[in-house]
């Protein structure tokens, strides 16, 4: 494999671990304030349906779609997807904005699940807010995984590494017992943000072609290493950005998150 | 407003979000990198140009749309 296909993966799994990590959470506090049964079984429920739509939504897009034209929708998708990514990180790192804390939300969603009303043989109020946290969330490592498979033509690949991200975190999440606070979650929304603007530019300008005839990709220059210039181009541009933004130290507001993940 | 109902109503703002996220304007400078790139194109300008126009374009844009909601921010609350 090459070191665009292995930076790919990589993207995939640290993507997938975010998405999983803030899943997680949302089944753990149902799974203890609502019951297992009906948490497990929005679980799988969500987990049926993003099985659907992956096997539906890929089969479309290699079917339908000439292949700049998928690189221009599917680039410029995770373009402004990542960008996004980049944009909270940013804001984060300069201290405009509080960091993502597991704990907070875990104790948010206890809260809520107890302010839910008794409890039923079957629990339908831990089944939807499981399944919609799953399947949410899923869809977020749905589009990933199918965006960077169908582009490097490693849809398998991508998808084991996506596994590989889902299991690490449910078997931390097993042995913790608790919300998965631990796992630098900001400073891996942050690299992520800047793999998929950085893969997102590259292939969103590629399939510019499809407005040619013969639709034939729009050549960068070095090819795949335009990738890595990209990526630091984004970074460069990213820490400009974290140094214009921060505020006076009075301006900062308080974070609840562990110091040792504020980004610089 | 039944579990469905609010299910049905959450799904749908998260597609709005997941495709244009909580910021529209970087959405918006997306889409028009990508159309000043697919003039450039049906222009017959060479490749290089075309991309990296289009990335330069993008790397500026986003700055310039972080600045710009600094200071709409600073404007809405002086203090």
């Amino acid at each position: 494999m090459t070191t665009t296909v292995w930076a790919l993966l990589a993207a995939v799994y640290v993507a997938c671990i975010v998405e999983t990590v803030e899943a997680t959470t949302v089944v753990l506090a149902m799974g203890i304030t609502r019951g297992w049964r009906s948490t497990l079984l929005g679980v799988v429920t969500a987990l049926a349906a993003l099985a659907a739509v992956t096997s539906i939504g890929g089969y479309a897009l290699i079917h339908w779609l000439p292949v700049s034209a998928l690189q221009l929708v599917i680039g410029g998708l995770l373009l402004a997807f990542g960008l996004q990514w980049i944009r909270k990180a940013v804001y984060r790192s300069s201290g405009r904005k509080s960091l993502h804390d597991e704990d907070e939300i875990f104790s948010r969603q206890l809260a809520a699940a107890k302010d839910a009303g008794e409890r039923q043989p079957f629990d339908m109020f831990g089944f939807m807010v499981s399944l919609k946290s799953v399947f949410l969330e899923g869809m977020e490592v749905v589009f990933i995984v199918l965006t960077f498979g169908l582009n490097a033509h490693r849809i398998p690949s991508a998808s084991l590494a996506a596994l590989a991200a889902v299991v690490t975190v449910v078997v931390i999440a097993v042995i913790a017992r608790r919300p998965l606070a631990m796992i630098p979650e900001n400073t891996l929304k942050y690299g992520v943000g800047l793999m998929l603007a950085a893969f997102g530019s590259f292939w969103a300008f590629e399939g510019l072609g499809v407005l040619r005839s013969g639709h034939v990709s729009v050549a960068w220059p070095g090819a795949d290493w335009s990738i890595l210039v990209l990526l630091l181009a984004w970074f460069l541009a990213s820490r400009v950005m974290i140094r214009v933004l921060r505020p006076a130290p009075a301006d900062v507001p308080q974070s609840t998150a562990a110091p040792s993940e504020v980004l610089s | 407003m039944t579990a469905l109902t609010r299910f049905l109503k959450d799904f749908g703002h998260f597609w709005v979000e997941f495709l244009i996220g909580d910021d529209w304007k970087l959405f918006a400078l997306v889409v028009s990198v990508l159309v000043v790139g697919g003039l450039l194109v049906a222009a017959g300008v060479g490749d290089t140009t075309v991309v990296l126009t289009c990335a330069g374009l993008t790397l500026v844009g986003f700055c310039a749309e972080l600045v710009l909601d600094l200071r709409l921010e600073a404007r809405r609350d002086p203090h």
